[in-house]
């Protein structure tokens, strides 16, 4: 499965490192963190040295909903800066016709991408009015693109939807029916999470029916669904259809959330994490993995990627230092993207079998670090283990009855 | 069932404090030259950094700002060996431009040498050599928490003491084993008696991260006063 990298700020030569590794497949480009003319001289250079590269620009049109957003460069794209501070009553057809139009125009003008992402807004239920005014824009992102743009390239609706909605089934199901219908090449779709942090479990029912959501859209319909922040979830969703993942290297380009436009304060460093593969967690360098170390299992959490030898060569605590943002961010890379390939090629009833597994190998080796005095930050793990094969048990029932 | 403490963990800072900063120290570890409370770290925020000079040399602290690229330089620097700019921009995982702009200002203010073009050093005061550093978390409960922390302190501390009261001493029997193997000490300490008693000795190890230790430390220094 193509893992896609989240761009936003501090991407220095990440994207381009992970694209010359082949870990990752693309880029989804970020306007909030990019002025316009860096961001078309980037998606140049990368068209230029990486040919089949996908290139993708969210428009982050959700953020003109926000008022007094933190939204940085966004201001400086036309799309956005005509239209900032939306109430709902903007969104009159006329108002539709013009957001989306300016979206698709300076897409349009970035001759590099390679789809389309229809504007989209936020909401929190499938039946509230936030979902009809998304569900509008699609559309109108739909015929514009047909009468307007010929089809010149794909286009993907964008739909960015609260993990709360997704506890309402009957509500799922009727909007479903609505965008399955839609001629369309695929969808670009993101979970708004409650919290950022490192954490933040999702709840089982919610996960359980994202993942029949995506089912549905990919198996069911043909549709491409592409899951932006997707991070460690990438495998499983891509078990039950996604066609690509995207995760990014900060804690707010894992987990999609709009805190990341809302005023906040000075983030402290963030503890260093070692993205472990058989662990299916980013577990912290000091002390979670140099106490697994301090017990001889070292190789036991190890992901098996080129930039381990940094914590084998120096030991974890050590090798800490060396660790850089851009290490950390490679390796994590690599380590979703190899579990993910791990399953790509299985015929569709086994993926999510295989999937399964990992995580119950996963929770095996948990428990025995823990039965040998390790302690886990609860951040850590192992409990979103549980909620995964959840979700998982839940997706399945509701299949079955499908 | 267990006793109830009837004091609370700031109640016990507070007192422990006192301790900490008597003209004796502590019973079995000694006096300390400079006391910090709650010192910005890059593995959390302990309750108490201690530090002692392993001897009667004036230490001259820098005024250093506790930035984590300052702390990895100056990590990377020693006084004997020059190391290139392209190597400092390799192993500290940092850009070019906020490399060279750090570097020029470490230049400017004498805390490293320029040793050539784009070629660097360390002073000749080795301010790690000269201390030895103990961290102090107080506990009332929660004794995975205290450990777990314990455990990430190691990082930048010669000594990491876990400070319970005496009634909560029994509950890290089981945690014997992980105490030993980190060289993580228990002592208890009952803020109404002010006795302070090590249970677990702690095993001195220089601290894994050089860098850590730097950062931890100028942060001390540059953001709060000694207590």
């Amino acid at each position: 499965m193509p893992l896609l990298a989240q761009s936003g700020y501090g991407r220095a030569e990440k994207i381009q490192k992970g694209l010359k590794s082949g870990c990752i497949k693309g880029v989804i480009l970020s306007p909030r963190d990019e002025e316009p003319a860096k961001l078309k001289d980037f998606s140049a250079e990368l068209r230029e040295t990486y040919n089949d590269a996908l290139i993708l620009f969210d428009p982050q049109f959700y953020a003109t909903t926000v008022l007094c957003p933190r939204d940085q460069n966004l201001p400086s794209y036309d799309y956005y800066n005509n239209n900032k501070g939306l109430s709902r009553t903007k969104f009159t057809p006329q108002g539709i016709q013009r957001y989306v139009s300016e979206a698709l125009a300076f897409q349009n003008s970035v001759q590099e991408l390679s789809y389309y992402i229809s504007p989209t807004v936020i909401f929190e239920d499938f039946r509230d009015s936030w979902s009809q005014i998304s569900l509008g824009l699609a559309e109108q992102a739909i015929e514009h693109w047909s009468k307007d743009l010929s089809r010149n390239k794909p286009l993907l609706c964008s739909l960015a939807i609260s993990e709360f909605a997704f506890r309402n089934r009957e509500g799922l199901d009727e909007f479903l029916d609505a965008i399955s219908a839609w001629d369309v090449n695929g969808f670009y779709l993101l979970i708004n999470r409650n919290s950022t942090s490192s954490n933040a479990i999702f709840d089982s029912t919610a996960l359980g029916n994202i993942l029949y959501f995506i089912h549905v859209l990919s198996r069911i319909n043909n549709y491409e669904v592409f899951c932006g922040y997707s991070d460690w979830h990438s495998f499983i969703l891509e078990a039950v259809g996604a066609s690509h993942t995207a995760c990014g290297w900060f804690q707010n380009l894992k987990n999609f959330s709009m805190s990341r436009f809302l005023p906040a304060g000075r983030a402290r460093q963030p503890r260093k994490r070692y993205s472990s593969g058989p662990l299916l967690s980013s577990i912290l360098i000091n002390p979670e993995l140099e106490a697994v170390y301090s017990i001889g299992s070292l190789p036991t959490a190890l992901s098996g990627t080129s930039h381990d030898s940094i914590l084998v060569n120096h030991g974890p605590a050590a090798g800490e230092q060396f660790w850089s943002g851009e290490v950390a961010c490679l390796s994590h890379w690599e380590t979703i993207s190899s579990i993910a390939s791990s399953l790509s090629g299985q015929p569709a009833s086994k993926q999510l079998e295989l999937a399964t597994n990992k995580i119950n190998m996963a929770k095996t080796l948990f428990r025995s670090f823990q039965q040998r005095e390790i302690i886990f930050d609860p951040s850590t793990g192992p409990n979103h283990l549980d909620i995964w094969l959840q979700a998982i048990q839940n997706f399945k029932n509701s299949i079955s009855s499908f | 069932m267990a006793t109830k403490i009837l004091y609370s963990e700031e109640e016990m800072a507070l007192a422990f404090q006192k301790k900490l900063l008597s003209k004796k120290g502590l019973p079995g570890i000694g006096p300390f030259w400079r006391v910090f409370k709650e010192v910005l770290s890059l593995s959390g925020r302990p309750d108490f950094l201690g530090i002692q000079k392993k001897n009667r040399k004036k230490v001259q602290f820098s005024n250093l700002n506790g930035s984590i690229v300052v702390s990895s330089i100056m990590a990377l620097l020693k006084p004997n060996t020059s190391k290139s700019l392209k190597t400092i921009v390799k192993n500290t995982g940092f850009s070019l431009p906020v490399v060279k702009r750090v570097l020029k200002g470490l230049v400017e203010d004498n805390h490293i040498v320029q040793a050539g073009a784009d070629m660097f050093k360390g002073t000749e005061v080795s301010l790690i050599a000269e201390m030895e550093t103990f961290v102090f978390e107080l506990k009332l409960n929660n004794t995975k928490r205290a450990i777990f922390q314990a455990q990430q302190y190691k990082s930048f501390a010669h000594h990491v003491f876990i400070i319970a009261p005496p009634s909560r001493i029994p509950n890290y029997r089981k945690f014997k084993k992980v105490l030993d193997l980190w060289g993580i000490g228990l002592a208890s300490f009952d803020p109404d008696t002010l006795s302070f008693k090590i249970e677990n000795p702690s095993v001195p190890k220089e601290p894994a991260s050089k860098q850590q230790l730097l950062y931890t430390v100028y942060n001390a220094m540059a953001q709060q006063a000694a207590l």
